[in-house]
């Protein structure tokens, strides 16, 4: 029977059929669908909080204010503004306008205020909004580059298209019409208060600086003042596309006269298109004429917005900044040093490696049930005598995909590094490698080492896990060994001392870790029911009355029907990281997490003697910059801000509680708060500031404790302590590194977080997959995706701020100073570090 | 002072210690672009220029191993043509421009240290900080902008005002306290920038090209002021010019940049008359050297006669020169007796020495510069060097003045030969 079902397997539809694709499918739709209702389901808060500000806007602003006072005072407040922001002209004209609009009837009227407070609110938003990331994106060039292509997107997509998500989140009415207005309006904004703080003469920058500004003040001083006129011009534009849209808006339920015009559209109304255009194009001139800048007053409305128009996509060209072009750089083709013998062979093992790891989730990774489909999906708990290899939904899944992609990435990288090393993507070289290798190690034994679901009948691993596995320790040999001898070198000098933000990356990550192992990683609301200890033991009681005559069988029958019915209320099943229920992925990365954080603590410079060295900084008061005092303020923050998010039950769906009904904890936190503002606003000492830093820091970590200890148990307490401590005895176990040794250290801890990347978003993708509806994976596979995540990035910067040494033809130079004739090697052997070099 | 030692053996070729030293700057290297440390540092260590290294790597060596040191009070001016590192130098001392490698000194503050707060309390306490285009701020009036370091440390208004008033008043320009500051011309606005430096009354002015952009008048006036506010004030200026004239005109000491490489440093003097290399040299024969060398320089003993010898011992004493002094009891020297005189004196009989002195000497001191003798030299007769109480203390022969300038003059076209050939 199981041979042929077997068979069955095997004369599936050849490799060259297209049925064949089948087996394959990628089901995008339904994990769109999936990824809406997990929003919906887990990020409702969230939702909420963006809606909160629109909907607050229109609440009070549009509905409680300009609908609610008379029209007489609306005209002279527009009166008295276009006086004052411009010319009595413009007042007078303003004031006009206004109320031609409101003689076209106490419904258009009424129209109109609506549709300027839509716009209103949308450009008071854009401005909250657009001036601080342009300002983050004229300061720094890397949000700049992060920045640009998401305005380019947003500019090219038609509105059409991100109308659709945004209904689909927000429903129809004037808040979602808001949004697709800012989206399109808002670009232009964040273009010209970027290119406006760009343009600030950089001696004037560089002035303020010298006199001992720090960058705020330099920012407030000198850049925005002297950016103001770009920005005015951004928020003039906006204001024109932000008009432009609210016919469109419309659409959706925007209400104002842009749904009067839509109105009479759909009912071929030509009377009520006519009047309500007027009140339309009234609006336009009115808002504009007001805040137009002064040398276009000759233009007209209709050259002007087909000009914004015209301009959405390089609203720079609007100023007069010839020379100006952001994507301006003058890159020069470099050399990179070329594959040497000892270097080929780590390429070579890493890269086949890779290739294994690809073929292997080909092969069988499961027998007879689905290992992570069989907590998602009931039928995949029953596929006796069925094989699936690493990317199907009941095979390997996410976690096959995932691990292949990080086989393919590797040969890839072997590929591009034995034919045109440095060159090409700026992750494909050796801790690149070791990413991807590390990566996929980490989530084959996860899958591995995953337990299958208590309803899964039976299950084995099929020999594509074993080869995938065995292929990345092979791929992590290699890319180790090729981190050791690649000929890296630091582009910019490495501070010294205990990287801060690293430091504090480590400890968020050891929260999201220790929190991830007791949160849940799938909760299942699926209707049947739950059969509770509780539960079972009062159908005991019923039954044993019956066994003994105390009840009769009909009343039985309702008391049975009562307990289940009851036991159909106890709707969610939780499953927690660590729990003998579930898959255990919390324990598997928990403990590969550990690893990391111990090698992030020497790679992220800690060691006995900076340790002691902090320790005694710190001691030494008047000594501490503010460095000190900042990052105690950081971890107090954080650790307060943890209390009070703190989900009161963790095991739950991604659920964040902002309430404020949480007295206890709302008020040893508003407290904390309290005495922290009033600690660092009075006149004290660094010394005595720090004290009572500790002092509240003492205080919340004894109230955290004292929550893990009631939550869940003392052990959870010992797991934070361990966790905790691991990082600070590694750091203490290593000698001082060399910026050289701190990189590849990193490297290792980088590429462990890589791999609980995988293990989180694996888990979460897979069962967003196969999963019934009302199976949901949950907050904890979240967190450790976020953990892998911080591990990453806090060792993203020492990562990046190495690269691949550049490689020169021998040069003999007579030095100006010495007659002798040095030969400079074109390449050296050893790569010690040149950090060390300069400190001799 | 100097407790803190170098830590960097190679590179003391340069930085012989001054007392009282208040800046240092110890073997840096600056390189600008993707990978600074990498193999662009490696072969400015080899001692590879900065032409053949941006070839070579793409990337730009704006300093390479410099050193330098100095003494609090002086003006140090830094010469060189454009890209020769000295603006970036500068930059280093207050830290505008962290260095690849190396240590820059102030104070007895290693400035690389410095962060954040502690760095910008340094730059508001140490130094003030002049620039070629002014980086004046358009959005402030005058008064404003001199007191922008002072808001910068958070002093009341009425203080602030105080003291850049204060600071007006040595540029000459109280009168426009309350003007834009695009209302003033050029060399006004640059009163304001050397204004707002002083305002906070820093120990340090870096003055990055300060009077480039002005024109020669108003340069020059520019300059007289700032050497009487520099005698009022006694502060330690850093200087950065590319025009040597102003450099020899303003400095006490003048370091010669090139390719991001100090060439030389010595006092105004020392670079006209002993050029290190081509590259001095070829700058150093567009001035005139007579404006910088001095009387002290090229005197000879004075060899004065005693106003009570007779004529015949006069002669006699006169073999070989054209004319000698004659001096009272206090070496104040009263007349001069030339060969000639004395020989016609002898002719009709006369014995008596002061009737042969002519009174009409030319009387110089020594720090005086050899182009205001010009036109006494021309006469051919020696020149009296006296101090400032009168006393004689030397003599100048035209002949010598020639000779010096001769002698600079071969010592460039030897540099010259060697540069071109």
């Amino acid at each position: 029977m199981t041979i042929r079902m077997q068979e069955d397997a095997d004369t599936g539809p050849s490799f060259f059929d297209d049925k064949v694709l089948d087996q394959w499918e990628l089901p995008v739709g339904p994990w769109v669908d999936q990824a809406v209702d997990w929003i919906d389901q887990n990020l409702a808060p969230v939702l909420d909080v963006i809606r909160w500000p629109f909907a607050a806007l229109f609440e009070y602003f549009v509905k409680g204010f300009l609908l609610e006072i008379p029209w007489v005072v609306v005209v002279v407040a527009f009166f008295i503004v276009g006086t004052v922001v411009r010319n009595l002209k413009v007042g007078v004209m303003v004031a006009i306008g206004l109320t031609c609009c409101g003689l076209l009837g106490s419904d258009y009227w009424d129209a109109t205020m609506v549709s300027i407070g839509l716009i209103l609110v949308a450009v008071f938003l854009c401005a909250l909004i657009g001036i601080p990331i342009g300002v983050l994106c004229g300061r720094f060039d890397g949000v700049w580059q992060t920045i640009r292509p998401i305005l380019d997107a947003m500019q090219v997509i038609h509105t059409f298209v991100y109308m659709l998500p945004v209904i689909f989140f927000f429903g129809f009415g004037a808040v979602p019409a808001t949004m697709v207005t800012m989206i399109f309006a808002l670009p232009p904004l964040i273009r010209l208060t970027n290119l406006g703080i760009r343009q600030v003469p950089e001696d004037v920058v560089e002035a303020s600086r010298a006199f001992g500004a720090p960058e705020f003040k330099v920012l407030t001083d000198v850049q925005l003042p002297l950016a103001r006129p770009a920005m005015m011009t951004g928020l003039n534009q906006t204001l024109l596309l932000s008009i432009s849209m609210a016919g469109v808006a419309a659409i959706i339920g925007a209400g104002g006269l842009g749904q009067l015009v839509f109105r009479a559209v759909q009912n071929l109304d030509v009377g009520l298109a006519g009047s309500s255009g007027v009140a339309f194009f009234l609006v336009a001139v009115i808002l504009d004429r007001i805040s137009q800048p002064e040398a276009s007053d000759g233009t007209n409305l209709f050259s002007r917005m087909k000009t914004a128009w015209s301009h959405r996509k390089d609203p720079e060209e609007l100023l007069d900044a010839p020379g100006f072009s952001s994507n301006q750089s003058t890159i020069k083709r470099d050399r990179f040093a070329p594959v040497v013998g000892s270097e080929r062979l780590p390429i070579l093992i890493s890269g086949m490696a890779g290739i294994a790891i690809a073929v292997s989730t080909f092969l069988v990774w499961s027998h007879d049930s689905g290992l992570i489909s069989g907590y998602g999906r009931r039928t995949d708990a029953d596929l006796a005598g069925e094989s699936f290899n690493g990317i199907v939904g009941a095979g390997g899944s996410f976690f096959g995909i995932f691990v292949g992609l990080c086989g393919l990435f590797l040969a890839a990288t072997m590929v591009n590094n034995l034919v045109n090393p440095g060159a090409g993507p700026a992750w494909m070289r050796a801790d690149g490698a070791l990413l991807a290798a590390g990566g996929a190690l980490v989530t084959s034994i996860a899958f591995l080492l995953a337990r299958p679901s208590t309803l899964n009948l039976e299950y084995s691993h099929g020999i594509g896990v074993f080869v995938a596995v065995a292929a990345s320790v092979v791929a992590v040999l290699g890319a180790v060994l090729w981190v050791r001898v690649a000929p890296m070198a630091e582009r910019v000098p490495q501070v010294g001392g205990i990287s801060i933000g690293r430091a504090l990356g480590g400890l968020a990550a050891t929260a999201c870790l220790v929190i991830g192992l007791y949160a849940g990683w799938s909760f299942d609301r699926r209707t049947d029911t739950v059969i509770t200890p509780e539960i079972q033991a009062m159908l005991d009681d019923v039954y044993a009355k019956v066994d003994a005559g105390e009840m009769t069988n009909g009343v039985a029958g309702q008391e049975i029907q009562r307990i289940n019915n009851l036991a159909v209320k106890a709707e969610i099943v939780v499953i927690d990281g660590q729990s003998d229920q579930g898959a255990g992925l919390g324990t598997v990365s928990l403990v590969f997490g550990l690893f990391a954080l111990a090698l992030l603590a020497p790679g992220a410079g800690m060691n006995r003697k900076t340790l002691s060295e902090a320790a005694s900084r710190f001691r030494a008061a008047e000594v501490a910059s503010g460095r000190e005092t900042t990052v105690l303020i950081g971890v107090v923050s954080a650790l307060f801000a943890l209390l009070w998010l703190y989900p009161v039950d963790l095991r739950g769906p991604f659920v964040m509680n902002f309430q404020f009904g949480r007295t206890v904890e709302s008020a040893i936190v508003v407290a904390a708060l309290i005495g922290l503002v009033a600690v660092f606003a009075t006149r004290s000492t660094i010394r005595q500031k720090a004290l009572w830093a500790q002092i509240i820091l003492v205080g919340g970590l004894a109230a955290l404790a004292a929550m893990v200890v009631v939550a869940h148990g003392p052990i959870a307490l010992a797991c934070i302590a361990i966790a905790l401590a691991i990082p600070v005895v590694a750091a203490m176990a290593f000698p001082e590194l060399t910026s050289r040794q701190q990189w590849t250290w990193s490297a290792i801890s980088a590429a462990l977080g890589f791999g609980l990347m995988g293990i989180g978003s694996s888990w979460i993708l897979s069962l967003m997959r196969v999963a019934d509806s009302k199976f949901f994976s949950g907050v904890g596979s979240a967190l450790v995706f976020v953990s892998g995540f911080l591990l990453f990035s806090a060792s993203r910067k020492i990562l990046s701020d190495f690269g691949r040494r550049k490689i020169y033809d021998d040069v003999t130079t007579t030095s100006s100073t010495a007659d002798e004739t040095k030969t400079i090697p074109a390449e050296t052997s050893e790569f010690e570090p040149i950090g060390a070099g300069a400190a001799n | 002072m100097s407790n803190f030692t170098s830590t960097n053996g190679s590179s003391t070729k340069q930085a012989s210690p001054v007392d009282n030293e208040i800046i240092r700057l110890d073997g840096v290297y600056k390189i600008f672009g993707a990978q600074p440390r990498g193999r662009a540092y490696e072969l400015a260590k080899a001692g590879v220029g900065k032409n053949e290294v941006q070839a070579q790597t793409g990337h730009v060596m704006g300093l390479h191993d410099v050193n330098f040191s100095v003494p609090q009070g002086e003006i140090f001016v830094v010469m060189g043509l454009s890209g020769s590192g000295k603006s970036t130098a500068i930059r280093t001392v207050n830290k505008l421009h962290p260095v690849t490698a190396g240590e820059v000194w102030v104070d007895g503050v290693n400035v690389q240290d410095l962060n954040g707060p502690s760095l910008q309390a340094f730059r508001r306490e140490k130094m003030g900080m002049v620039f070629q285009h002014f980086a004046l701020f358009p959005h402030r009036n005058v008064i404003d902008n001199v007191g922008y370091g002072l808001k910068v440390q958070k002093v009341p208004r009425r203080e602030r005002d105080k003291q850049s008033m204060r600071a007006l008043a040595l540029v000459g320009l109280e009168a426009y306290a309350q003007n834009a500051v695009s209302e003033l011309s050029g060399g006004m606005q640059q009163r304001i920038g050397l204004a707002r430096a002083l305002a906070s009354d820093p120990d340090i002015l870096l003055m990055d090209e300060a009077f480039s952009a002005l024109d020669p008048l108003i340069r020059r006036q520019m300059q007289d002021e700032l050497m009487e506010i520099q005698n009022e004030l006694r502060k330690t200026i850093l200087f950065i010019t590319h025009d040597l004239n102003e450099a020899l005109r303003v400095g006490n000491r003048v370091c010669i940049m090139k390719d991001g490489a100090v060439v030389q440093i010595g006092t105004p003097e020392e670079i006209l008359t002993q050029p290190a290399t081509g590259y001095v040299a070829e700058f150093v024969q567009d001035v005139d050297q007579g404006r910088v060398i001095q009387v002290r320089e090229v005197m000879v003993e004075a060899k004065p006669i005693p106003h009570d010898s007779t004529l015949d011992d006069a002669i006699s004493a006169l073999t070989g020169r054209a004319g000698a002094f004659c001096c009272d009891n206090a070496g104040k020297p009263i007349g001069m007796i030339t060969t000639e005189d004395g020989i016609r004196a002898a002719g009709v009989g006369s014995t008596d020495l002061a009737k042969a002195m002519r009174e009409d000497f030319d009387v110089t001191t020594a720090d005086a510069t050899l182009n205001e003798l010009y036109a006494p030299a021309g006469r051919g007769l020696p020149i009296a060097v006296v101090d400032d109480n009168g006393v004689l203390i030397g003599r100048l022969e035209p002949r010598d003045i020639m000779e010096e300038m001769g002698r600079v003059e071969n010592l460039i076209d030897g540099f010259e030969r060697e540069v071109f050939m």
